[in-house]
């Protein structure tokens, strides 16, 4: 807090600071009740997902009880597809309804935990300010404005549940105020007994497919040699690993950069011959990919393209 | 193993190689099994039109109903074709993509991300699956605007990777939102 502090008296010839400071400080504590309430609450209900032309239903169940999260996401239009998640593990059904891949996430720390050691900072690089309050879903919500402070990062409207926190509504938007991609809610039912039943996976007679090598640990580093010496302003370095994905067969090295709100990642892996440099996305989401030193990079997040693209260009490799 | 399988999916086995595997395969039910289970992964992942999971097993249901058609063939295949079946197979399954490579399909960028909106993404990233290998480098020099010249858009990216990335993404949406999010922009 005193970081924002410090600014704010930075821009004391700026008429009603002291008000300004404190409406920022409300919105962190919004920001932090928002991470924690998707973690902490037990809701299920459908959302939208809507990004360029398409928009796509979807069913989602969260619970938490006293051994952990559980999570179901279910897709309502096209194919059948389905991820549980249970704490750590991760299952992804796909459309065959017989294969399941399933992905352990590596990280210990949730990221309500990420996110307020950050929190302070996030002031730095977005304006945060509170919008009106809207309904969403049947509920009255809360909105937050982050408007970045440079191009490096998207602007994010949040909509909360006034009453629990939860997040009914979130969109993204670029520098030209376009709406880069969003989700709400349309129906939603928060609080209440979750039967363990309804989000728990059946794996019987399903073919798992599994990271070849589980038991590699978070601790395992990544190759020596390789630096992203200049990240964008305000990424930065959360955590660097080297793991198997799944349904591959080699380790990859893992970086992860945020600023708080948005996260990148960096893979680095032996570039293959089916290699093809250069930038994709979804929605918010932009891929960047390169060679460097016969290694494929891989820089993905949802962040414009300057940022993927100026983080890959700062991979260096030093023998 | 696993490693040769990927690598015959993806053509890079030579021609000695790949028929030894292809050879091991009709042996081992558990190394055709896994040939098949990559392939459905890759095809779910790359939200291909599915086949109904046990396809193979109607398929071959079917086949054995089949009446047996007694009257004298006029001429045999040569037995060079037949050797090259399994193989025009893989090359192309090659063709299609490759599991491991679970492509995550390319939306074309939204309205304002590009204010040229030209980007012909869609028929482009149709090509680039149908295409083998080595020619996708070649497939999409559309510069995009805003971006350094020195980057081109390209199409597939492996959905393995964002689901990694998920775990750190922003976790106030619901989690694996895009994960599990396909993109029919490519069909419109």
């Amino acid at each position: 807090m005193k970081r924002w502090l410090a600014s704010g008296l930075l821009c004391i010839a700026a008429v009603g600071t002291a008000s300004a400071v404190e409406n920022q400080d409300e919105a962190f504590l919004l920001l932090q009740r928002i991470a924690n309430a998707a973690h902490q609450l037990n809701y299920s209900g459908s959302f939208v997902y809507q990004h360029g032309q398409s928009m796509e239903t979807s069913h989602v169940t969260h619970m938490k009880d006293a051994r952990g999260e559980y999570e179901k996401l279910v897709m309502m239009d096209g194919h059948r597809r389905q991820v549980f998640r249970d704490n750590d593990e991760v299952y992804c059904f796909l459309a065959d309804d017989k294969t399941v891949m399933v992905d352990k996430r590596h990280s210990k720390r949730t990221f309500p935990a990420l996110l307020s050691t950050q929190l302070a900072d996030l002031n730095e690089h977005y304006d945060i300010k509170f919008g009106g309050q809207e309904r969403v879903a049947g509920r009255d919500s809360q909105v937050i404005v982050l408007t970045p402070k440079d191009a490096y990062r998207y602007g994010h409207r949040l909509w909360a549940d006034k009453q629990t926190g939860l997040l009914l509504k979130a969109s993204i938007w670029n520098d030209q105020n376009a709406m880069v991609d969003q989700f709400f809610f349309s129906d939603i039912k928060i609080g209440g007994a979750i039967d363990r039943k309804e989000v728990k996976p059946r794996l019987q007679g399903k073919k798992l497919v599994r990271s070849t090598s589980e038991n590699m640990d978070e601790a395992v580093p990544i190759d020596p040699g390789w630096d992203i010496s200049a990240p964008p302003p305000g990424f930065k370095h959360m955590m660097a690993i080297k793991r198997v994905l799944p349904g591959a067969h080699m380790p990859v090295n893992h970086i992860v950069f945020s600023d708080g709100l948005a996260a990148v990642s960096v893979f680095i892996e032996p570039a293959s011959g089916k290699t093809v440099p250069g930038l994709s996305s979804q929605g918010a989401v932009h891929v960047y990919t390169r060679i460097v030193a016969d290694h494929q990079i891989t820089v993905l997040g949802e962040v414009p393209t300057a940022t993927v693209i100026k983080i890959g260009d700062a991979v260096t490799f030093k023998k | 193993m696993n490693e040769q399988l990927s690598a015959l999916m993806d053509g890079e086995l030579s021609e000695a190689e790949a028929a030894r595997l292809i050879k091991a395969m009709k042996n081992d039910d558990a190394l055709h099994e896994a040939w098949n289970t990559y392939h459905v992964l890759g095809d779910a992942l790359r939200t291909s039109p599915q086949l109904s999971s046990d396809f193979n097993a109607t398929l071959m249901q079917r086949l054995a109903q089949e009446p047996t058609i007694l009257a004298p063939q006029r001429e045999r295949l040569p037995v060079a074709n037949t050797q090259r079946f399994p193989l025009s197979i893989a090359a192309s399954v090659a063709a299609v993509g490759l599991v491991g490579i679970l492509a995550l399909q390319i939306t074309r960028l939204n309205q304002g991300v590009l204010p040229t909106q030209t980007v012909a993404v869609p028929e482009v990233q149709q090509v680039a699956l149908l295409t083998p290998p080595q020619q996708t480098a070649v497939k999409n020099t559309v510069a995009v605007a805003n971006t350094p010249a020195h980057v081109k858009f390209t199409s597939a990216t492996p959905s393995t990777y964002l689901l990694a990335h998920q775990e750190f993404a922003p976790s106030y949406a619901p989690a694996y939102l895009r994960v599990v999010s396909e993109q029919r922009d490519n069909k419109q």
